[in-house]
């Protein structure tokens, strides 16, 4: 059951601006390093707003949706359902947010790992403070560091191995600002997951930034699954950076929400690090999900490799932007970007934007977008071989999409078989659901 | 078995076929021939019922029942099996799963028990072997880099575990040298049967040598223009298409 609350007029941009005035009091309270990020983060995002489609980097985004339109939230019942998603059947620790808010500690955790909330870390430690990335330039991470709510801070000491993934589970049901700042010392070793979600038909906003911070040898194994509510507007601010030796193995699955930014912003700040950000978008309706990467190599050796996969149904919209800069002292550098649409409808729609910026002179660089639809010769060939229709349709799409599913590069912690399985899964069960809508 | 009568059909508003008459029975084997272009392979995918031919005159009659009615995956599950000339490429769908997909798609709309992967597995590497197609070949994505014998090879093996009623096949013969169509003439041949009927389309009498004809039918300009025995094929290779196409 979702209620509304009653007569709300205000847009969301209109309200965030309220929130930030009547929070800009409380800061009195908080430390003097934070104070002065958030206040910085306050002016930022009172200055601008909400960007518009002027600016370049969201230029095929329309958010006049969050600055003109009524915004509704539903009344947070702070309660959390139960686990759902790619994920769920995992064995890992788990903290439970809702609506942002840490739901009790985490039990059980092994020495060497710290999985807390952000807000209490942050109470702890101020020095914490300085990990969080500026927020010029980003109006979202601003918007984030303004009002943030809490989130999880997560810290793997040096040389530790942890022998089963760490799973974060944003359950939603209200706006939120989420921070999560993961920091791994070298050596160490994590398999985080990530489910976000809210009850069905749930609007919402939320805010998602997350700071990465590798050091030499870390290894992150990060995986999302944004399942939001159809009504839902997600957006996901991911900021890493790699030292040397590193490997960070990124995958998103894009489901949910009715509008939603996943941005990444890599630097590789180390030699001979492995970057891969990967990702499945599967939209219908009139959903519009945004990719955008920024892959800045700064350092010599390095590997990085983004590969994405899209299907589009009914009048969704995809959006791909994605920068790789080579600075002049990354020689060497072996980067490659791959990402290809398709469309199941003729409304459906994919913007995709490649773009290279090379400085350095001995670097391989590939890339490639295409946008396509489903080989009609192809399927006519499985129909001929007695496979129904429908069938032969999810088989082919499972097939594209796994291109991307395949990237998985799993971990001691869990193997990439078993996390592949998990997410061909979800994504049969989103094409059997697509084709039994058509086939009403 | 088969019943054509007078079939015409078009394609982006060009005739294609143009009154086609033919019955197949039974454990019957017929050989098509014909120059390029006289739609020797529009009438195959009349039969497994492509979509983007437009049957302008005529019936179709399988078993009594109008075949033009049913889908595709209908009409493989009735078993009506298309060889094709180009077989189509699929990345990332290995050909065992393809395979099993088939086969259970086509037990399940006739009501027969699914078989599992073990019991797909041993049907699958008996007939495998027949026709020397290797493990590491099923494990491949189904015909994404394999050779031109590969494919057809890959063809016949599926109409061997699929045992259809009515095989139509569409010049497999094409790209193949002499060896690989020796193991494909046999594999065919393998597969005659008494509730089985042949419809094989090609271009020269050669793979005829190891499918042997009970008719064969001359196609030109979407019309059968002659039809005899295995002798007719024999005629056609010394005298060529232009005397029995003009005459």
């Amino acid at each position: 059951m979702v209620k509304w609350s009653m007569a709300e007029t205000a847009t969301l941009e209109h309200s965030l601006l309220s929130e930030i005035k009547a929070q800009e009091a409380g800061l009195a309270s908080v430390s003097p390093r934070l104070r002065a990020m958030r206040q910085n983060a306050m002016k930022l995002f009172s200055e601008t707003g909400f960007p518009t489609r002027k600016d370049e980097a969201w230029r095929w985004t329309d958010l006049s949706l969050l600055r003109e339109q009524p915004h509704r939230v539903t009344v947070p019942a702070a309660d959390f359902q139960k686990l759902e998603g790619a994920f769920a059947d995992i064995d890992a620790w788990r903290l439970i947010f809702v609506n942002g808010v840490l739901q009790g500690e985490a039990s059980d955790l092994p020495p060497g790992l710290c999985a807390q909330s952000l807000r209490a870390a942050l109470q702890d430690d101020a020095v914490i403070a300085d990990r969080l990335r500026d927020s010029a330039g980003a109006p979202f991470l601003a918007l984030n560091t303004a009002l943030l709510n809490d989130g999880a801070y997560i810290c793997v000491a040096a040389d530790t191995q942890l022998s089963k993934p760490l799973h974060l589970v944003f359950f939603n049901t209200g706006n939120a600002q989420i921070r999560n700042l993961v920091v791994l010392e070298p050596r160490a070793n994590l398999m985080l997951f990530e489910s976000h979600y809210g009850p069905t038909g749930a609007e919402y906003f939320v805010n998602n930034a997350s700071d990465v911070q590798l050091g030499e040898g870390a290894r992150l194994a990060h995986y999302r699954d944004q399942a939001e509510s159809q009504n839902a507007l997600h957006f996901h601010f991911l900021n890493a950076r790699l030292d040397a030796h590193t490997v960070y193995d990124g995958f998103t699955l894009t489901r949910g929400a009715r509008l939603s930014r996943s941005e990444a912003h890599v630097e590789i700040a180390g030699s001979d690090a492995l970057c891969g950000l990967n990702g499945v978008s599967m939209l219908n309706g009139s959903q519009i999900a945004d990719t955008t990467c920024v892959m800045n190599h700064r350092a010599p050796g390095s590997r990085s490799n983004q590969m994405f996969r899209s299907v589009l149904d009914g009048k969704s919209q995809g959006i791909f932007q994605g920068l790789i800069r080579v600075a002049k002292p990354a020689q060497r550098t072996d980067a490659t970007q791959q990402i290809k649409a398709m469309l199941l409808s003729p409304h459906a729609v994919q913007n995709s934007k490649p773009e290279l910026e090379i400085f350095a002179d001995d670097v391989k660089c590939a890339h490639g977008a295409s946008v396509g639809q489903l080989d009609e010769a192809a399927l006519f060939y499985l129909r001929a071989r007695g496979i129904a229709e429908a069938q032969a349709r999810a088989l082919l799409i499972g097939a594209f999409l796994d291109d991307a599913v395949s990237q998985i590069q799993g971990s001691d912690a869990l193997d990439a078989g078993q996390i592949q399985l998990n997410i061909r899964d979800t994504i049969n069960t989103w094409l059997a659901q697509k084709l039994v809508i058509e086939n009403v | 078995m088969l019943e054509i009568k007078n079939l015409h059909v078009s394609a982006g508003g060009q005739e294609i076929l143009r009154g086609i008459d033919l019955v197949v029975k039974a454990g019957e084997v017929h050989a098509i021939m014909g120059p390029n272009g006289s739609g020797k392979s529009t009438l195959s995918y009349i039969l497994a019922g492509r979509p983007g031919y437009e049957i302008t005159q005529g019936s179709v009659l399988y078993f009594g029942e109008d075949l033009t009615a049913m889908p595709p995956e209908a009409r493989a599950a009735k078993g009506i099996f298309l060889g094709f000339q180009y077989p189509v490429e699929i990345p990332g769908v290995a050909t065992m799963t393809f395979l099993k997909h088939a086969i259970n798609a086509q037990r399940k709309s006739r009501g027969e028990d699914e078989l599992d992967a073990m019991g797909v597995m041993k049907l699958v590497q008996r007939e495998a072997g027949k026709l020397k197609i290797s493990a590491d070949m099923l494990k491949r994505p189904v015909n994404a880099g394999f050779s031109g014998g590969e494919k057809k090879r890959c063809e016949i093996l599926q109409m061997a575990v699929l045992q259809p009623l009515l095989a139509v096949l569409d010049e497999t013969d094409s790209g193949l040298d002499v060896d690989a169509l020796r193991l494909v003439g046999d594999g065919v041949t393998g597969l005659r049967a008494p509730d089985r009927a042949m419809i094989v389309i090609t271009h020269y009498q050669r793979l005829l040598d190891h499918i042997v004809p009970d008719f064969v039918h001359v196609l030109a300009k979407g019309k059968i223009t002659r039809s005899g025995g295995k002798e007719l094929a024999l005629e056609l290779d010394r005298e060529g298409y232009g005397e029995v196409v003009n005459g």
